[in-house]
């Protein structure tokens, strides 16, 4: 490395001047908000017009309001199933894909990463369609492949608009979960396999005791994200229910919670309040799952 | 390639510059107007009259006047916007329903301009229905003026009814008389099993509307006039029950079209006799049920108790200043000249199918023509003898919360009555009438803003 | 039984057969299955591209009748592009009609506008992070990663009140530059700048060149593969934002084609043609960048969290 002495002094200003706009930026756009969005939490507000201090009685009403406790109870279903179906499917698929043949594995790659490209309001109106019963293309291949399905109604119906929104996301973003699992496994060394391989090890003691403890970290990384993007939902069940909540409160997630609060009701305090319930709530599901399952590095 | 970005960001940095010009080029041509005033509505009809009528009013104070149509939903998500963040607003505005959405902070922060004191200076709370101003009011200061009544009746198949049922409707004077004919005309007419004659329209889907018209009627009312929450009381626990039973049960007499198409095909069937019928549903009747000419006629609605109200109302709109508009008093001039001054004979408003809130405006000799749509009867006459009748209906910040909370009590007493049937129905209407007026109370707490 | 169902047994069918049949080399009935899994979920992740791009040129009054497109006998009258002159016709708003190119204008500007912006502040600061060394870096370092930990939508309405204040409202400003740099760039470029060796610089140095020039002239064209990918990732998220633009934007003209897109689904209600074929414009360009680019862009996406 380079000894700091002999630098020239335009050298050595050099590194903060590359740095001065992120800086900068993060001052003004990141650190000010922060401590912006702390002290909003405690204000009720008229939009930019009025506030008054209420002290901690945005959180108070939050956990006494239903509509807030069925956002959060919505959001933690989706993010648990939305998870859990994720990246046992996002890894499986990676490990039907991990062939030796490149070209036909980057065809493939592209293909499944694809629809990651089309952005959730796009999806979400291309869905809202796609799941319409009688007429919607998911309806007519379930009454084609079984028989039944035809009125299906993914979007009216209060209890099938989970799954509705689940299947959607999974479509959208497999794919590109695939890809960090693909990334990972070709990282793994092939000379312990054949050891393994060697001893008489099956494929799934193969699996299970050489694959899956060298891809720990890529999977907790996945599953963090995945964790941290299901959170925060929005775009996607907003297009889809045209700006709506849903029947019966049914896609009501805690960003729509925010952003009705925020720019309906004009309440940029209570719209802060939920943003740091659910900041809490990220940053505790990031960690213990990083506590929990390890970081994964040091077994490796 | 010399660019040491390379290709792809070069290419961006082209199109970055080109499309800027072009934004730059596009968007300078938009926003410049001419005129002192620009009026904002989102419905092409009030448009297409204001145009027709804006050169008298330009001739009469030689200014320029601006007629802009906005779509609905762009309206409502501007305005509440707009107000939020003080941006750019239109000089006036045809506000879509009532105020609801525009009130929640200090009086001093609302967009629209307080016009309290010039409606009683222009004594325009006396020659207007007064009931009105009741969805435009917050804190006894009026913000916006009525654009329209729009009293209810009943529209029904006069040559089913009539002709072949041989019913005189001028009988029918109370909703339990209603029902009791109801019973003998819903009939399953093919022997399958199911009826496909039903005396009257009711919705699920827009069940919250068709609820507030039959609480009005009754005298109820989501807020009361102290604006506290009025709606879980034994009056619309009943209420609910009825609804729900003309609609769900053994004897019903009601069925849920839906919205739009399915209702008009509905009509045009017979499948549905009687119909909700606002003055500004009977223009949709002619566009959609053309058909029906001369087999349409028009009652008041019944009344809940003998010599109770026989009308309601359902929908409006108001025409609000907002505060940021450049010249207030040309705007209040074009304001009274647009919604009290009628110089064609009612022909314009007529033609809307829309009664003007403006009393003295009723007797115009357009609207004593017969309707060819309904036997004849003078339409807009009959609307306007009801006028005087319509019930106010307050409106609070909370008016969004409460309409949603009705919706949530109906979708569960639904599901109820489906399981259950009458048994234990009344009870647990009531609970939940409590349960989710105890939400919006909740909502109410934070109505910090207007203690004024 | 229809034909879907004779397909899949054909197929299933088959497989059982060489199963038995072929009893000495499994590999081939495993690589068999293999196929056929990734075929029908490549079919799965395609179907609703086909399906909305035969949506997007169907007339509305068959677009419920054929699932994808209808027979060809029929292509005279049941396919052609009113939905498009629809979508096109211009649209009255408090600033005159608007025609939806205007839309499409303004999300190609702020796209590739903040992709530009993006990618030079980014590099930036992964070149100071990667080439040198000076007080406070570890500082920066951890404050960047800090600050990816915390959810976007909590700064959401601290933001709005800033923007407001700015008078920034209603402006481009107010979507261009409170993101103009990011952390995740940043460590994207330091990531790929790390691999840039040292000696090259200290030859420019010793040539008598300045910082900047060893930056643009030197650094910068050995990074491009990370450069093309960073871009593609910027240009999507910006085509694709929804929030910013429907809080931020306020006039007619300004608005971007999503925001549109969304306010034309309740506008058009059950014309779902209009809003289909709409979104069928908006997916088609950033399908072909992706398509052009997609090396670049998943070597990118992976590189800052398998290597890192």
């Amino acid at each position: 490395m380079k000894p700091a002495s002999n630098y020239h002094p335009v050298q050595r200003a050099a590194p903060y001047w590359f740095l001065a706009p992120y800086l900068l930026l993060a001052l003004v756009f990141f650190i000010y908000p922060l401590f912006e969005a702390t002290r909003l939490a405690f204000y009720q507000t008229h939009g930019a017009l009025a506030r008054e201090w209420v002290g901690l009685d945005n959180f108070v009403f939050l956990f006494r309001d239903r509509n807030f406790i069925q956002a959060l109870s919505n959001t933690a279903i989706f993010a648990i199933c939305n998870c859990a179906l994720m990246v046992p499917i996002s890894l499986g698929l990676a490990l039907l894909l991990n062939t030796r043949n490149n070209r036909f594995k980057g065809f493939f790659r592209v293909l499944f990463f694809s629809p990651n490209f089309v952005g959730q309001i796009f999806v979400g109106i291309m869905f809202a369609v796609i799941f319409l019963p009688r007429y919607g293309l998911m309806n007519r291949f379930l009454q084609t492949l079984l028989g039944w399905g035809l009125e299906t109604e993914w979007l009216t119906d209060p209890a099938m608009v989970m799954p509705a929104l689940i299947l959607t996301n999974l479509w959208m973003y497999v794919g590109f979960n695939m890809i960090y699992f693909l990334a990972a496994l070709q990282n793994v060394d092939d000379s312990l396999v054949e050891a393994a391989r060697i001893d008489g090890a099956g494929p799934w003691a193969v699996f299970w005791n050489v694959t899956l403890p060298s891809i720990k970290p890529v999977a907790i990384f996945v599953l963090v994200v995945c964790m941290i993007n299901s959170f925060q939902f929005f775009d996607l069940p907003w297009a889809m229910f045209r700006q709506t909540f849903g029947p019966g409160n049914s896609a009501l997630f805690m960003v729509s919670y925010l952003y009705d609060s925020a720019f309906h009701t004009g309440d940029l305090g209570l719209a802060s309040a939920v943003g740091w319930v659910l900041g809490a709530i990220i940053m505790l599901v990031s960690f213990v799952q990083i506590k929990v399952l390890g970081t994964g590095t040091e077994d490796a | 390639m010399n660019f040491p970005l390379g290709r792809a960001p070069f290419f961006l940095l082209l199109l970055a510059v080109a499309s800027g010009l072009g934004v730059w080029l596009t968007h300078g041509h938009y926003g410049e107007t001419r005129a002192d005033l620009i009026l904002a509505t989102h419905a092409r009809l009030h448009a297409d009259i204001y145009r027709a009528r804006i050169p008298e009013f330009e001739k009469r104070y030689n200014v320029k006047v601006d007629i802009q149509e906005v779509e609905i939903n762009a309206m409502r998500r501007r305005l509440q916007a707009a107000f939020l963040a003080g941006t750019e607003v239109p000089d006036l505005v045809e506000v879509p329903d009532n105020i609801a959405n525009y009130i929640n902070g200090p009086l001093k922060d609302i967009g629209f301009l307080d016009l309290t004191d010039w409606v009683k200076e222009k004594k325009l709370d006396e020659r207007i229905v007064a009931s009105r101003f009741s969805l435009y009011t917050t804190r006894g200061r009026i913000f916006a003026l009525p654009h329209d009544v729009h009293p209810v009746m009943l529209a029904y198949r006069a040559d089913i009814v009539e002709d072949q049922l041989g019913i005189d409707v001028s009988t029918i004077k109370t909703w339990d008389d209603f029902v009791a004919m109801g019973r003998k005309v819903t009939k399953d007419l093919d022997g399958d099993g199911t009826p496909d004659r039903y005396a009257l329209e009711l919705s699920v889907e827009r069940r919250s509307a068709y609820l507030q018209v039959l609480m009005s009627q009754r005298g109820d009312s989501l807020f009361n006039s102290a604006g506290e929450v009025a709606f879980d009381n034994e009056r619309m626990a009943e209420l609910l029950v009825w609804y729900v039973s003309q609609l769900r049960g053994p004897n019903r007499i009601a069925f849920n079209t839906g919205e739009g198409q399915p209702m008009w095909r509905a009509m045009m069937d017979g499948l549905v006799l009687f119909y909700f019928m606002p003055d500004w549903r009977t223009r949709q009747v002619e566009q959609w049920a053309p058909g029906l000419e001369g087999k349409m006629k028009l009652m008041p609605l019944p009344a809940w108790t003998p010599g109770g109200i026989r009308t309601s109302t359902w929908g409006s709109t108001g025409l609000g200043l907002p505060k940021r508009g450049r010249n207030p008093e040309l705007a209040k001039k074009l304001a009274e000249f647009l919604y009290t001054e009628i110089s064609d004979g009612g022909a314009a408003w007529s033609g809307l199918h829309i009664l003007p809130p403006s009393r003295d405006a009723w007797q115009q000799p357009e609207f004593e023509k017969p309707s060819a749509m309904f036997r004849g009867q003078p339409f807009m006459k009959l609307y306007a003898q009801l006028a005087p009748d319509v019930p106010a209906v307050p409106v609070t910040p909370f008016q969004t919360k409460a309409e949603n909370a009705l919706n949530q009590v109906f979708q569960a007493c639904d599901t109820y009555y489906r399981a259950n049937g009458e048994r234990g129905f009344l009870e647990y209407a009531r609970t939940q009438l409590k349960i989710r007026a105890d939400q919006v109370r909740l909502y109410m707490t934070r109505g910090r803003f207007l203690k004024e | 039984m229809n034909l879907l169902h004779v397909t899949l047994l054909a197929v299933l069918v088959f497989g059982f057969v060489l199963l038995v049949v072929d009893r000495r080399r499994p590999r081939l009935a495993g690589s068999y299955v293999r196929y056929v899994l990734l075929a029908l979920i490549a079919v799965a992740t395609l179907t609703p591209f086909v399906w909305l791009a035969c949506a997007a040129v169907k007339e509305s009054n068959v677009l419920m009748k054929y699932v994808l497109l209808p027979p060809i006998s029929e292509w005279g009258e049941a396919l052609g592009l009113t939905s498009y002159r629809k979508l096109f016709a211009p649209r009255a708003s408090l600033h005159g009609p608007i025609q939806f190119w205007q839309y499409l204008l303004n999300s190609v500007f702020l796209a590739s506008a903040a992709t530009i912006i993006q990618t030079l502040f980014c590099s930036m600061g992964g070149y100071a992070l990667s080439k040198y060394r000076f007080a406070g870096q570890r500082a920066v370092m951890l404050f960047m990663i800090g600050s990816m930990t915390l959810p976007g939508m909590l700064l959401l309405a601290p933001l709005y009140k800033m923007m407001v204040g700015f008078g920034w409202m209603d402006s481009y400003l107010a979507l261009l530059i409170p993101g103009a740099a990011s952390a995740f760039g940043i460590f994207l470029f330091r990531q790929a700048m790390i691999s840039v060796p040292d000696s090259l610089l200290e030859a420019a140095r010793i040539d008598g060149a300045s910082e900047l020039f060893i930056y643009w002239r030197i650094t910068m064209p050995l990074v491009r593969p990370m450069t093309a990918a960073f871009c593609l990732i910027v240009f999507m998220g910006q085509w694709n934002a929804f929030i910013g633009p429907q809080i931020f934007l306020h006039s007619g003209y300004k608005l971007t084609a999503p925001v549109m897109l969304s306010q034309y689904m309740m506008q058009f209600g059950e014309d779902y043609g209009v809003f289909l074929s709409g979104t069928f414009l908006c997916i088609l360009p950033i399908a072909v960048l992706f398509l052009a680019l997609q090396r670049e862009f998943i070597a990118g996406l992976t590189s800052g969290a398998v290597k890192g």
